[in-house]
């Protein structure tokens, strides 16, 4: 609880309505909500050691209080797989951020853990004017920003509200599997969901919550890029 | 959170039966309001239908200009009537409203129907003057329907404390809308329709009682079988959340969101803040809460008068029974697409039918069972039979187009008939007009849900399904 507040009193005091990933992630995490092993670098070397210890193939992030959008701002590598191409995309994504936003502060680059295969959702939370907290889940990529197939509840969720949830979207199927797929683990997604429905309604100050993506397998539910905002 | 369904009934039956109703602000002119009311009250309706009365218990009206009117003795306030008075409909302009409640707090007066408009929807003055009449309501206990409404019509004793049209036949489905201007178009469809209602309710700015009081009265209400609502919006959202979720429990709830295309207002930076809409976020809470989405009128009344007069679905195998092989596959296409399933009948099922000697050497020998054009009662009687006496399946469609052989009536009786033997969900697709009309009465009369279109009768047979398994994840 506490170490949760001061992560957003932090940001407050920053005068920020948003956490940095690390940040979202390491809140997620406090709440048991598996996030995908990444550690944040200041320095070139602290990145080599970083990726050293949590193994290549690696994803790479730079963490600024100026760039809540990290795709649009170019500053996101995936599939870094090796030394030497470390040390090419710790330059050009930190250019890149520079470029961005000349000001922009430079906390470090997010080194993590690129974890491929799997299906990718999205779980999320806001805040609705009559009903208060609201958590949200969908299949990501197309189908929430084309087909928008996803579905809400009020928070918090049990597990077994949060498994009628995931069964209600229109692509249910894609999650229990096509053409040989296995099907996903159902009760790792649920608790996933469930969990992030009580964060929801434990901290009112969390206003929106996008945990995109959150990979999903046979065995496992794992987020791999969270976003908080905070009023 | 458990809510105390008997005590918010016991609080709101004095809208439904009171013990003396006053329409404050009665007039004789036909144009205004205070005619409406009070024509309504003592004759049922500004417009007649056959059958049509007024209200049985003591009507009063309140004008001080007036000795009588429509042959009602008139008073000057209502601190000057003689005997007791339960209801108040308020006719008066909005600057009065204050003033008038003090005086119904005064004389005991427990519940409140404000058919005046202009006061939280008309700026700060409005809001102001509904601040003050609500401050004197509260305290003395006195609970408020409105304003900006249409008033309560409650058709099982004639009730008709609205300016609606005229009291629509009593029926086993409760409507709560939020529109007024609805309840009147959906009154005069219901009388041509002869579909009836418990009780109709315009609730309008619901400054005091709003959806989640009225389904806790229709929950304990003897006569209401399936709630119907048409909402816009409710002010506490998780009050009708766990409302809902409590009354889904012991009596269906189906419901008719308006403003899907509007979004969330707030500016939005993440995924999920551009995606919540205030619709999306509605169906997820009818989803959680057991209730049954409506995606138009018809759905919200007709699925409404399935879910009112037949037992939900125990499971999800479904039979249809046809004397037209089209209509069969039509309505096998949309229970598939609901996510009904149809199981093929055992050899034995088909067997014992072809040895009752009444089938055609052509029937279909599959789900949907086609009976083929010439059925008549025995045919529809032996399959009902067979299907409903099986284990195989949880409910069936029975599906009717007029030949020049068929038996309207008869069919009609088998089809009651088989329903009142087995208990199990069935509805009718008897589909026709005028000639078939004998026989969509009778289903209808003897409580078999009737649907022209097959899509209407699979939707149904869904939500039975949906509220079924609602009610077994509560149990």
């Amino acid at each position: 609880m506490e170490k949760i507040r001061k992560i957003i009193e932090q940001a407050r005091q920053e005068k920020r309505d948003f956490l940095l990933e690390y940040e979202a992630e390491k809140i997620l995490s406090l709440r048991g909500i598996e996030v995908a092993p990444a550690i944040l670098a200041e320095t070139l070397p602290e990145a080599l050691r970083a990726a050293g210890r949590i193994g290549f193939p690696v994803v790479m992030k730079v963490m600024s209080p100026r760039i809540i959008h990290k795709s649009d701002a170019g500053v996101v590598e995936v599939n870094v797989e090796d030394e030497k191409k470390l040390r090419r995309t710790w330059k050009k994504i930190l250019s890149s951020a520079r470029e961005y936003d000349p000001e922009a502060e430079i906390r470090g680059v997010l080194v993590q853990k690129m974890l491929a295969g799997g299906r990718e959702v999205i779980v999320g939370g806001s805040r609705d004017p009559q009903f208060g907290p609201v958590i949200m889940f969908g299949l990501g990529g197309v189908f929430v920003e084309v087909l928008k197939d996803v579905v809400f509840r009020v928070a918090p969720v049990s597990k077994a509200e949060a498994l009628r949830m995931i069964r209600e979207i229109r692509s249910y199927s894609i999650l229990k599997g096509v053409r040989g797929e296995k099907a996903i683990d159902f009760p790792a997604l649920a608790s996933l969901v469930s969990k992030i429905s009580r964060l929801m309604s434990d901290y009112d100050e969390i206003s929106e919550l996008d945990a995109n993506p959150v990979r999903v397998d046979e065995d496992g539910a794992c987020v791999l890029d969270a976003r908080i905002m905070i009023s | 959170m458990k809510h105390d369904l008997k005590k918010i009934h016991s609080q709101l039956q004095p809208f439904f039966r009171p013990r003396g109703v006053a329409v404050i602000g009665a007039s004789s002119n036909q144009e205004k309001a205070g005619y409406g009311v009070l024509k309504s009250l003592k004759d049922g309706g500004v417009f007649k239908r056959p059958g049509l009365r007024g209200y049985g218990g003591k009507i009063y009206a309140v004008n001080p200009g007036r000795k009588k009117i429509l042959g009602i003795d008139c008073y000057a306030s209502v601190l000057d009537i003689p005997g007791k008075v339960e209801l108040a409909v308020f006719c008066v302009p909005s600057r009065a409203v204050p003033r008038v409640m003090e005086e119904c707090a005064r004389k005991g007066v427990r519940a409140a129907v404000i058919i005046t408009a202009g006061f939280g929807e008309a700026g700060e003055k409005g809001a102001k003057l509904q601040e003050e009449f609500l401050e004197i309501a509260r305290g003395a206990g006195i609970r408020i329907i409105g304003p900006n409404c249409l008033g309560i019509l409650h058709p099982p004793n004639n009730l008709n404390a609205s300016f609606g049209l005229t009291l629509p036949y009593p029926g086993a489905v409760a409507f709560f809308s939020q529109s007024g201007a609805l309840v009147d178009s959906i009154i005069d469809w219901a009388l041509k329709e002869k579909y009836g209602f418990s009780a109709v309710v315009s609730y309008g700015n619901k400054a005091d009682l709003d959806v989640p009081d009225f389904l806790a009265w229709a929950s304990q209400d003897k006569t209401t079988r399936a709630i119907a609502l048409y909402l816009e919006g409710v002010t506490d959202g998780r009050y009708f959340l766990s409302m809902a979720r409590q009354v889904s429990a012991l009596k269906p709830i189906i419901a008719l969101k308006a403003g899907r295309s509007a979004r969330g207002t707030a500016a939005v930076a993440s995924h999920t803040g551009s995606l919540s809409g205030s619709y999306e976020i509605y169906r997820g809470v009818f989803r959680q809460s057991g209730v049954i989405h409506a995606d138009n009128l018809t759905e919200l009344f007709e699925v409404g008068q399935a879910l009112a007069l037949q037992p939900p679905l125990a499971g999800k195998r479904v039979a249809i029974v046809t004397n037209g092989g089209g209509c069969g596959v039509m309505c096998a296409d949309y229970c598939q697409e609901a996510g009904l399933e149809l199981p093929e009948p055992p050899a034995e099922m088909i067997e014992r039918l072809d040895g009752t000697g009444l089938m055609h050497p052509a029937w279909s020998r599959s789900n949907p069972f086609d009976l083929v054009g010439d059925a008549g009662p025995d045919r529809y009687r032996a399959a009902l039979e067979e299907i409903m006496s099986s284990e195989l399946y949880d409910g069936v469609v029975v599906i009717q187009t007029l030949q020049t052989m068929t038996d309207n009536l008869g069919d009609a009786r088998i089809v009651a008939a088989m329903q009142k033997k087995y208990r199990k969900p069935v509805l009718a697709a008897f589909m026709g007009g005028i000639i078939s009309e004998e026989g969509i009465q009778y289903l209808e009369s003897h409580g078999i849900p009737n649907f022209f279109d097959v899509k209407m009768a699979a939707y149904a047979l869904k939500a039975l399904l949906d509220y079924g398994s609602f009610r077994k994840k509560k149990s």
